[in-house]
C-alpha cells in the first residue's frame, strides 16, 4: 500500500473494504469488467434474450427449491402434496404457477436467443464452442421441461411421459422385420429367435427402461425423474451455463457482418450502462411473469390413473407440438422401416444440421476430409436453412393446434402418406 | 431519444477526457427512488417466501391435545423393568420398580430433547446423549446437565388395562 493511502484517515467501512480488496482483488476484477463493452446497433435488441434466459434459470432455481420444501415424490404422495400445496399452503398456488410459467417462458426465450444468434452468425469462429454449449443448454432446458412435467403425477403428466419415452424407444425397423431377422439369425446360429429378440435391444429401449425403472411408470419412475429434474440437471446446467457465459466474456457480442463493415454501431460500457439495461429487462420480465402467473394460475388435472384412457384432445406442451404434428403424418411403416422412426429421424436430423452449423458454415474457407467448404456460398445457405427451420417449426406448431379438434381435412391430410404407402403394397 | 442521450454522454466523455458528471441532486433522488423500489420488491418477495414456508406444515397440536391413553401390554410388565409408549406425538416412559410401583414420564430429556431410558441395573433414568440422570420415582434431575425434572404423568390402573394421563 502506498503512503498516501495509509496516511488518509479511513472510516471503519473503508478499512474493511481495503482489507477485503487486498484478499479478493475486487478492484482488479472491477478494472477488467470496466473494459467490457457491448455494441449498440439496430439489432441490439436481441442481445437481451440471453440475459433474460439466464434470469429465468435463476427464477427456476429459487422457485424450484421452494417447491421442494412441500413436494413429496412418489405414486402415493406426489399428487396429494401438489394438491396440498395448491389448497393449504399460503402462496403455494402462485409458487407453482411461477415455476410452470417461467419454465415455458424460459424455453421461448432460449429459442429466441438461439435463432437470433443463428441469424447473426454468432456461431462462426471463434464462437463455435459458445454455440455448441448453447445448443446443449437448449437440450437441457427442454429435458428439464420434460422431466418436471411428470412430477405432479396428474393425467396429462402421466401420458406426456408415457408418449415421450415411447418415442425414445422407437427403433429403426418394424416389429415384423425384426422378427424375420431374428428367425433367420436363429436358423443360422441354431438359437431360439425369441431369445435373440430378448437379448438384443435397441439402445433407445434400454435407455427408456432405465429412465422408467422398468417397463411401466411406477414409483421408481417418479424418483428417477425427480432426481434428474432437481439434482442432476441443475448441476449439469450450471456447469455448461458457466462455460457459456465465460466464452461470451472471452469473445464478446457478435456484430452482424454488414453492420460491422459499414461501422453502423458504437460500443457502450457493459458496466454500468448495459448492466442497468439488462437489470431493467429482468425487472420487466419479473413483472410480466408475476402478472401472468397470478391471472392464469397453472392447472392440475385429475390424478394419474394407469387404467384410465387418455383424455380427448390430449397434447404436449407447445414446444413439443411441431414434432407431435410431424409424427401424425408418418405412415405406420415404409417397407421394413418403422414409420415413427422416419419422423424422429427427420426432426432429429434437421436439429443436428442446425446445431452443426459452425462446421458447415465457417467464417473462412476450409477443407474437411479433402472436401473444400467455401464460406461465401455456405453463408447464404445457412441463412435460408435457418429461415426454413424457423418457418417449419412455426408451421407445424400452428398446424398442430389447428388440428387439435380432429378436423376432417386434418384427418385426410394425416392419412396422405399412409394412403400412399398402402397403395404401393 | 434514448440513443441521443447516450451519444451525448459518450461525446462528453470523449471531449473532456474524463467522466461524465451529472447533477448530484438528480443522482441522489434517483438513488433513493431505486433503493426504495428495490426494498419494496425485496420485502414483498421475502414476505411471500416467509408465509409460504411457514404454512401447510404438519399440525402436531391436534396430537398433543390427547390427554389420556392406554399403554398396551403394560399389565405384563415385570418388576424392575420399563416400557416405552407413544403419547400423542411424543415418547413416554412407563417404569415398574422393584416393589411393583408404577410411574410414568414424558421421555424427553429436559436438557436437549433426546429420548431417555430406564436402566434396571443402576435403577435410574439415563439420557445417553449427554449423561443426564433422573430419579425413576419422581423424575427429578439428579446428575448431569439436565436443568429440570422430567414431566410426570399420572398412572391409572383400570379394569381393562393401565392408562397414562397428563397431569
Amino acid at each position: 500500500m502506498s503512503n498516501t493511502e495509509t496516511k488518509k484517515e479511513n472510516t471503519a467501512w473503508q478499512t474493511v473494504q481495503k482489507e477485503l480488496d487486498e484478499r479478493l482483488k475486487i478492484s482488479e476484477i472491477a478494472e477488467m469488467a470496466s473494459h467490457k463493452t457491448v455494441p449498440i446497433h439496430k439489432h441490439s435488441f436481441w442481445y437481451y434474450f440471453g440475459g433474460i434466459s439466464l434470469f429465468f434459470f435463476i427464477i427456476q432455481m429459487i422457485t424450484g427449491m421452494l417447491l421442494l420444501m412441500h413436494y413429496e415424490p412418489g405414486v402415493a404422495t406426489s399428487y396429494a402434496s401438489v394438491q396440498k400445496l395448491l389448497t393449504k399452503v399460503e402462496f403455494g398456488q402462485i409458487m407453482r404457477s411461477l415455476h410452470s410459467w417461467a419454465a415455458n417462458m424460459m424455453v421461448a426465450c432460449v429459442l429466441i436467443h438461439m435463432f437470433s444468434a443463428y441469424f447473426m452468425k454468432a456461431y462462426q469462429k471463434p464462437r463455435e464452442l459458445t454455440w455448441i454449449s448453447g445448443a446443449i443448454l437448449l437440450f437441457l432446458t427442454i429435458t428439464l421441461g420434460f422431466t418436471g412435467y411428470l412430477l405432479p403425477w396428474d393425467d396429462i403428466a402421466y401420458f406426456a411421459t408415457k408418449v415421450g419415452l415411447d418415442i425414445a424407444e422407437t427403433s429403426p425397423i418394424t416389429e415384423t422385420a425384426w422378427k424375420d431377422i431374428a428367425t433367420t439369425l436363429g436358423n443360422i446360429t441354431n438359437n431360439d429367435p425369441k431369445l435373440i429378440m430378448e437379448s438384443i435391444k435397441w439402445p433407445g429401449i434400454i435407455a427408456a427402461d432405465i429412465l422408467r425403472g422398468g417397463a411401466d411408470l411406477t414409483n421408481l419412475t417418479i424418483q428417477r425423474f425427480a432426481s434428474i429434474h432437481y439434482v442432476i440437471l441443475p448441476w449439469v446446467f450450471s456447469a455448461v451455463l458457466g462455460l457459456h457465459i465465460l466464452l461470451i466474456q472471452l469473445h464478446g457480442n457478435t456484430i452482424p457482418k454488414k453492420i460491422e463493415e459499414k461501422k453502423e454501431y458504437r460500443n457502450i460500457p457493459f458496466f454500468p450502462n448495459f448492466f442497468y439495461e439488462d437489470l431493467f429487462a429482468w425487472l420487466l420480465t419479473l413483472n410480466v411473469l408475476a402478472v401472468v402467473a397470478i391471472i392464469f394460475p397453472w392447472g392440475l388435472g385429475p390424478e394419474a390413473d394407469p387404467l384410465a384412457p387418455a383424455p380427448a384432445g390430449i397434447h404436449p406442451e407447445w414446444y413439443f407440438m411441431a414434432p407431435f404434428e410431424l409424427l401424425k403424418w408418418m405412415p405406420p411403416s415404409l417397407g421394413f422401416i418403422n414409420g415413427e422412426f422416419i419422423g424422429v429421424a427427420l426432426f432429429g436430423g434437421a436439429s443436428v444440421l442446425l446445431f452443426a452449423v459452425p462446421f458447415w458454415d465457417p467464417k473462412e474457407d476450409y477443407s474437411l476430409f479433402g472436401l473444400k467448404i467455401c464460406s461465401g456460398k455456405t453463408a447464404r445457405i445457412a441463412t435460408y436453412y435457418g429461415i426454413f427451420a424457423l418457418l417449419g417449426l412455426l408451421f407445424f406448431t400452428g398446424l398442430a393446434y389447428w388440428c387439435l379438434d380432429g378436423k376432417d381435412v386434418c384427418v385426410r391430410m394425416h392419412d396422405f402418406f399412409p394412403w400412399m404407402v398402402r397403395g404401393f403394397k | 431519444m434514448k440513443d441521443e442521450q447516450m451519444t451525448k454522454e459518450k461525446n462528453d466523455i470523449d471531449e473532456k477526457g474524463e467522466e461524465f458528471v451529472d447533477s448530484p441532486e438528480r443522482r441522489n433522488f434517483m438513488g433513493t427512488v431505486i433503493g426504495a423500489a428495490t426494498a419494496a420488491y425485496a420485502a414483498g418477495i421475502g414476505f411471500v417466501i416467509y408465509r409460504y414456508l411457514s404454512t401447510g406444515i404438519t399440525d402436531s397440536s391436534q396430537l398433543d391435545a390427547i390427554k389420556k391413553i392406554k399403554v398396551d401390554g403394560a399389565e405384563a410388565l415385570a418388576n424392575n423393568s420399563f416400557k416405552m409408549f407413544k403419547f400423542g406425538s411424543k415418547p413416554g416412559l412407563l417404569i415398574k420398580d422393584s416393589s411393583g410401583k408404577l410411574s410414568a414420564f414424558n421421555a424427553i430429556c429436559s436438557h436437549l430433547g433426546c429420548t431417555v431410558s430406564y436402566q434396571p441395573d443402576n435403577k435410574r433414568i439415563f439420557c445417553a446423549c449427554h449423561g443426564g440422570v433422573y430419579n425413576p420415582e419422581t423424575g427429578k434431575n439428579i446428575s448431569g446437565p439436565p436443568p429440570e425434572p422430567l414431566k410426570v404423568y399420572k398412572v391409572l390402573v383400570e379394569a381393562d388395562g393401565i392408562y397414562v394421563e397428563k397431569a
